[in-house]
C-alpha cells in the first residue's frame, strides 16, 4: 500500500515508488490526479476530445517510463520524483508535435469551433469568435518558451513556481516570458 | 498594485481584491485582461471530460502491453545465447557419436594410404581388348558399296 499519513494523500514520488513495486492502484491514482490538468493543457493543441485523450495517454506512458528509468537513481539519492513536471513537459512537447503534424495537412486553425461565446447578438458573437480565433492563433505562433509559459499559466492555471519547475527554468524567467507573451498578444490584436 | 503585479495575477484562478480594484482603475490593464481572456480557452465541456473516462484503465492496459513487449525484447539476447550454447553442445554430442573409422594399427588391416603406395604400376595399366575383323565378326558380305561412273552431265552448272 502507498505510504501516507491519515487523511494525507501520498506524494507523486511515493505513488511512483509504489507503482514501481507493482502497485497498479498507485498507477491509477497518478492518472486520476493529473488527468484534468493534462486535459486543460493539451486541448489547445488538439482538434477534439479523442485527440486530447490519445495525447494524454501517451504523455502518461512516457512519464511512467521516465519514472521507471529514474527511480533506482532517485531512490539512491533519496530524491523526489518530479512526476508532474515530467508529465507537463512531455504533454507540451506531444501537443506541439501533434499541432505541427496537423498543420502539415491543413491550414485550418486549431479548433475555432470550441469558441462558443455567450454574446447577445449574432454580429457581436461573430466578432468575438473571430477575435478569439486570431488571439489563439497568435498564442500558437509565440516563441516556444513564451508559448509554454503562457499555456501552463493560462490553460493550466499553474502558479509561476510550478510553471518554472515544469519547464526547468527559474520563476523569474517564467514571469519574464509571460510578460513578453502578453505583450506580443496585445500587439497582435492591435494590428 | 502596479501594472506588472496585476499582469502576474492573470491566469490565476481568480483575481485578488487589489487586482480587481486595479482593473477598474487602469485602462491598459483592462486591455491586457481582455486579450488574455480572448486567448484563454472556454471551460472544459462535459463531452471533453467524458472522453477521459476510462483513461486510467486504458493507460494501464497500454503500459502492461508495453512492459510485456519490453520483457520479451530483453529476453531475446539470453534466448539467443541459450540457442547458441545448445547448438554447440549438440555439435559436440554428434561429433562424439559419429561412426568410428577403422583403426590403422589394428591387426590384419592395412592402411589405405599404404595400400595405394604398394600397387604395382603394371597392374594398374588398363586392359584394352584387341579388336580385329574376326573379333568383330565382319565379312565382305557385310560391307558392300555401290560404285557407279558419274553421269555425263554431273558437275555441270
Amino acid at each position: 500500500m502507498v505510504p501516507g499519513g491519515a487523511g494525507e494523500s501520498p506524494s507523486d514520488g511515493a505513488l511512483c515508488r509504489a507503482f514501481g513495486a507493482g502497485d497498479t492502484a498507485a498507477f491509477g491514482e497518478l492518472v486520476r490526479r493529473h488527468q484534468a490538468l493534462l486535459l486543460k493543457v493539451l486541448r489547445r493543441y488538439t482538434r477534439g476530445p479523442e485527440d486530447t485523450r490519445d495525447l494524454a495517454q501517451r504523455a502518461f506512458l512516457q512519464a511512467f517510463e521516465a519514472a521507471r528509468r529514474a527511480l533506482p537513481r532517485l531512490q539512491q539519492a533519496d530524491g523526489e520524483v518530479p512526476f508532474k513536471a515530467w508529465l507537463l513537459r512531455i504533454a507540451i512537447n506531444l501537443g506541439k508535435n501533434h499541432l505541427r503534424d496537423a498543420t502539415r495537412w491543413t491550414a485550418v486553425p486549431v479548433d475555432d469551433a470550441r469558441s462558443a461565446s455567450a454574446a447577445a447578438g449574432a454580429q457581436e458573437q461573430l466578432e468575438r469568435a473571430e477575435a478569439e480565433a486570431a488571439v489563439r492563433r497568435a498564442v500558437l505562433a509565440l516563441p516556444r518558451r513564451q508559448r509554454e509559459v503562457f499555456t501552463l499559466r493560462v490553460d493550466g492555471g499553474l502558479p509561476f513556481a510550478e510553471v518554472a519547475q515544469a519547464l526547468g527554468i527559474t520563476e523569474g524567467n517564467a514571469k519574464t516570458n509571460f510578460h513578453h507573451a502578453v505583450k506580443r498578444l496585445k500587439e497582435a490584436t492591435q494590428r | 498594485m502596479t501594472c506588472e503585479d496585476f499582469e502576474l495575477e492573470l491566469g490565476a484562478p481568480a483575481l485578488s481584491e487589489a487586482g480587481r480594484a486595479h482593473l477598474q482603475a487602469c485602462a491598459s490593464c483592462r486591455e491586457t485582461y481582455e486579450v488574455v481572456a480572448l486567448a484563454a480557452l472556454p471551460e472544459v465541456a462535459a463531452t471533453e471530460r467524458a472522453a477521459l473516462a476510462g483513461l486510467e484503465a486504458s493507460t494501464l492496459a497500454a503500459w502492461q502491453a508495453k512492459t510485456r513487449r519490453r520483457d520479451l525484447v530483453a529476453r531475446v539476447p539470453s534466448l539467443a545465447l541459450a540457442a547458441g550454447l545448445g547448438a554447440v553442445v549438440a555439435t559436440g554430442v554428434m561429433w562424439k557419436l559419429r561412426p568410428a573409422a577403422p583403426l590403422a594399427d589394428a591387426p590384419g588391416v592395412t592402411p589405405v594410404a599404404a595400400q595405394a603406395n604398394d600397387v604395382d604400376p603394371e597392374l594398374e595399366a588398363p586392359v584394352v581388348p584387341e579388336l580385329s575383323a574376326e573379333a568383330l565378326n565382319l565379312s565382305d558380305d557385310d560391307v558392300s558399296f555401290e560404285v557407279a561412273w558419274p553421269s555425263a552431265t554431273e558437275g555441270d552448272l
